[in-house]
């Protein structure tokens, strides 16, 4: 931690390098969060691209180095939901069915479940086992406090649990 | 049955795989804040030359033609090292609104407003009787610039706050400072980003949060603040088109308007170093003064060609009969105005 928080000072004073192998450090965390709110490869690589830019020009308004992790992901999740916004306008203008494009470490069967969660349920999931978040940590992120996100957490895996043993059952 | 579950979820993090469609996304990220990096670099560079010559040039011409007051109203306002916003400052000072909105015990007035397809410059003054200010070391506001049919033109907020639009602009540069009544100035340039600043007619800008750093502490002020902007209006552009339709150089649209010229432009090849055309672009004017790349600049690629964008800090008012762009190592077209 004390490593990142020395790149977080340096990018800071505009070590270009420094903010690099910063992100690098959250590139598979940021990615895993992606994937799990868009599905689709080219949408998640879009995300990833601006996520990168906007951070380095975004970076001077972070003041506490500690907790780089949680504003990124806040960053990422921004640009999930504008991408969101975007694709649902324009499906609803062509009525186009967007291919899913899937990596092969994509473990289909929690992945179909966790997607099939209600938007509000898909992010409180992800934050808390894709990216490992403390629920303080997501309630920071979400600006929603502790108590609901708890509560978000343990309706999510309730409903997780019963879409995720029934498509075993199926698939059997 | 329930441990295997909570397994499966607790394993979650570690199966992700990199794909090759976002690592390249995460490279050209890297690559394009290395080239903005690098083109800060040049630009400061090149301010210690040429370039700062002939600005220095045209800014003692202004000097001469108004009057001592000039200069320190360029030392004061919008202090970006913007030719164009420089020149606005210089011969008008930009748009006085005026409009002052009181919220929270803060009083937040919008005193001045530049604005064309390319830029947006923004100056509030902030008062209050109830806060001191004396020991605040760094501003920040968030605010979203809403235009007249609803949608959002900008918005500048923090990233704990949800995006109502598309993001908007880019490339915002802020300026805060004190001014001589003891107000707090918070000043902000922003760029366009793939689209032109629309028109800002019946314009909003909404402030929502006032955050106040001291030493060790942030100071959050939420509120309203509702500002109109609708009487800034903007001026026609100057388009102008390639004199020679057989050119390496494959010209676009190309349009001048009141702070800086944005050029499209498409060139043979698609493995330049990535500076190559920051270095090597320029435009000549016809009494030979030269214009290099200064901002908005994005490169892309596609079918054996690079596509370019960017802006040179020339303005309508420096608009003569042709120009010349050149590609060093490429080749160079001549340009005229096509409307003005």
């Amino acid at each position: 931690m004390e490593q990142r928080r020395r790149l977080v000072k340096r990018a800071q004073k505009g070590d270009v390098e420094a903010f690099i192998t910063l992100m690098q450090h959250y590139e598979s965390t940021l990615y895993g969060g992606a994937l799990r709110m868009l599905r689709h490869e080219a949408d998640v690589a879009d995300v990833m691209q601006e996520t990168v830019l906007l951070a380095y020009t975004k970076l001077h308004t972070l003041r506490d180095a500690e907790f780089v992790h949680t504003w990124l992901y806040r960053i990422m999740l921004n640009e999930c939901h504008r991408l969101i916004r975007k694709r649902e306008r324009e499906t609803s203008v062509n009525d186009t069915i967007i291919e899913t494009a899937v990596n092969d470490a994509y473990h289909l069967e929690l992945d179909e479940a966790i997607h099939a969660l209600a938007p509000i349920y898909r992010e409180v999931v992800t934050l808390r086992y894709v990216m490992e978040l403390t629920t303080r940590e997501i309630a920071d992120v979400l600006g929603t406090p502790e108590g609901t996100i708890k509560a978000r957490l343990s309706r999510a895996r309730e409903q997780l649990k019963q879409t995720y043993y029934r498509q075993e059952r199926e698939s059997v | 049955m329930n441990e295997e579950f909570d397994k499966r979820l607790t394993q979650l993090h570690n199966e992700t795989n990199l794909s090759n469609g976002a690592r390249q996304a995460f490279d050209a990220g890297y690559a394009r804040i290395r080239e903005q990096a690098n083109r800060a670099r040049r630009r400061r560079q090149r301010r210690v030359g040429g370039v700062v010559m002939m600005a220095a040039a045209t800014l003692f011409a202004f000097m001469l033609a108004f009057d001592g007051s000039a200069f320190a109203a360029i030392d004061r306002l919008f202090k970006f090292g913007d030719r164009g916003i420089d020149q606005v400052v210089l011969t008008n000072g930009g748009e006085r609104p005026d409009a002052t909105v009181t919220n929270q015990d803060v009083h937040i007035k919008l005193e001045r407003v530049i604005a064309d397809r390319h830029q947006l410059a923004l100056r509030f003054v902030l008062t209050t009787e109830e806060i001191p200010w004396k020991d605040v070391a760094d501003l920040s506001l968030d605010y979203r610039v809403r235009s007249a049919d609803g949608s959002y033109v900008d918005e500048m907020v923090s990233d704990t706050l949800p995006l109502k639009g598309d993001g908007g602009m880019r490339d915002h540069q802020v300026n805060v400072m004190v001014d001589e009544s003891g107000s707090l100035v918070y000043e902000v340039l922003s760029e366009a980003a793939d689209e032109d600043i629309p028109s800002l007619e019946g314009a909003t800008i909404e402030i929502e949060t006032v955050r106040l750093f001291r030493d060790g502490e942030t100071d959050t002020i939420e509120g309203d603040w509702r500002l109109p902007i609708e009487q800034v209006t903007m001026q026609a552009a100057i388009r102008y088109e390639a004199a020679d339709a057989v050119s390496p150089l494959d010209v676009g649209n190309v349009v001048v308007d009141l702070t800086s010229m944005r050029i499209e432009l498409t060139v043979n090849g698609d493995d330049f170093d990535e500076n190559y055309f920051i270095d090597h672009v320029k435009l000549r004017d016809a009494d030979g003064n030269v214009y290099n790349i200064e901002s908005g600049y994005s490169r892309s690629v596609s079918a054996g060609k690079t596509n370019l964008v960017f802006q040179v800090p020339f303005t309508s008012r420096d608009a003569g009969p042709e120009l010349m762009l050149i590609v060093e190592g490429i080749g160079q077209v001549k340009l005229h105005p096509v409307n003005k």
